[in-house]
């Protein structure tokens, strides 16, 4: 009868009974959210998705321009700043708990570091080698999408793209699929402003497609920001259970 | 069938327990943890969780800090080196058992034989 308890655990990949014993636990997803808790990446990409776009909003937006603009670019950096050093930190604690993330081990210092250094030396070099290659690819595109005057940001819609292929794999679990299924509908999104002048030739001369055209790149580490934080509150209830079960 | 049984490793009777194994896994994703927070991810009591911790402890497998943050007691809980090498093996163990049930259910297959009782898809509990 132990066997063959051993063995029905073994059976289903990665599942073990939750330890109340209603349902099976995901130890993949367990690791999961404690990595996130860990980075407490989900609020913080939303923090400097909301400073890069507010930073790509110049020129769109009149008031952005002058005084004013730099103005609320600075008070936007305290503002920036004072979050991920004191509110995030302390709102993460009360909110999950405590969790310190792995610190970087001595061989993946090495790693960074090596790429650092490779980056300042060869970095300069190796962008401009593919720079006509990258522009020409690009012009392209553009003029795929009937947008000669490339007016349209390219690089979001890209980005999701490379995001969801990279996350093709098989087989998908549910955590994965579910993550699967929010990439795609950010590419959507995405190509869908990208596409949009294509529809409408006048698209050019509305504030809000230009807004979320040239704010893309932010509003994109908004949106994963905010699905990761939702991951978060879905996973760890803001009450825990008070009753002793021993 | 006894003997298929037999040859089977055995993995960590300590580690294996769900209640346990799901502390070890998330104490392996991060430096150290909370008690807050590992009652929320694992869903246990209190009292259960704190017992589960005791043994874990006990065994050596963890460490446990108490600490005063703003006037209040934080208990802090990590893995230790052997509590590292003993999850490691305990996943290592669980993947040879993993690949000898499935050339076991390969082998069955052709014939269709009458399955063994422990390759049942449902979890333990």
């Amino acid at each position: 009868m132990q066997d063959a308890k051993v063995l029905s655990t073994v059976s289903s990949e990665e599942t073990n009974c939750r330890p109340t014993g209603e349902a099976p636990v995901d130890h993949e997803r367990l690791r999961h959210v404690t990595r996130l808790v860990g980075a407490q990446g989900g609020l913080h990409a939303i923090l400097f998705g909301t400073f890069f776009f507010l930073m790509n909003l110049t020129g769109i937006l009149h008031w952005t321009r002058g005084w004013a603009g730099g103005l609320a670019y600075l008070v936007a950096a305290i503002l920036l700043v004072a979050a991920c050093k004191r509110w995030i930190p302390r709102y993460y604690e009360r909110r999950f708990g405590h969790v310190k993330a792995q610190e970087m081990s001595a061989r993946q210092f090495v790693i960074f570091l090596a790429v650092l250094v490779a980056l300042a030396f060869f970095g300069q070099p190796v962008a401009s080698y593919f720079e006509p290659t990258v522009s020409s690819f690009l012009g392209r595109v553009h003029a795929m999408i009937s947008d000669p005057a490339q007016q349209v940001n390219l690089y979001p819609p890209f980005l999701w793209m490379a995001v969801f292929f990279g996350s093709l794999r098989w087989p998908l679990r549910k955590m994965e699929r579910q993550r699967l299924c929010f990439e795609f509908a950010g590419l959507v999104a995405f190509a869908s402003i990208a596409l949009f002048p294509t529809w409408h030739p006048d698209a050019g001369k509305l504030v809000l497609w230009r807004v979320l055209n040239a704010g893309g790149l932010g509003l994109s580490f908004i949106a994963t920001g905010l699905y990761d934080h939702l991951v978060l509150v879905r996973a760890l209830p803001k009450r825990v259970a008070e009753g002793d079960d021993e | 069938m006894s003997n298929e049984a037999s040859a089977l490793p055995s993995p960590n009777r300590l580690i294996h327990e769900p209640a346990r194994l799901a502390i070890l896994t998330v104490l392996s994703s991060c430096a150290s943890a909370d008690f807050v927070f590992l009652q929320k991810i694992t869903r246990l009591s209190k009292g259960n969780l704190s017992v589960q911790l005791t043994n874990l402890e006990q065994a050596g497998l963890v460490t446990i800090r108490k600490e005063i943050v703003d006037k209040k007691t934080r208990t802090t809980v990590s893995l230790s080196k052997r509590g590292i090498s003993e999850l490691a093996d305990y996943w290592k163990t669980m993947d040879q058992i993993r690949a000898l049930t499935t050339q076991e259910k390969k082998r069955r297959a052709p014939g269709r034989a009458v399955p063994h009782p422990g390759l049942s898809p449902e979890p333990a509990i």
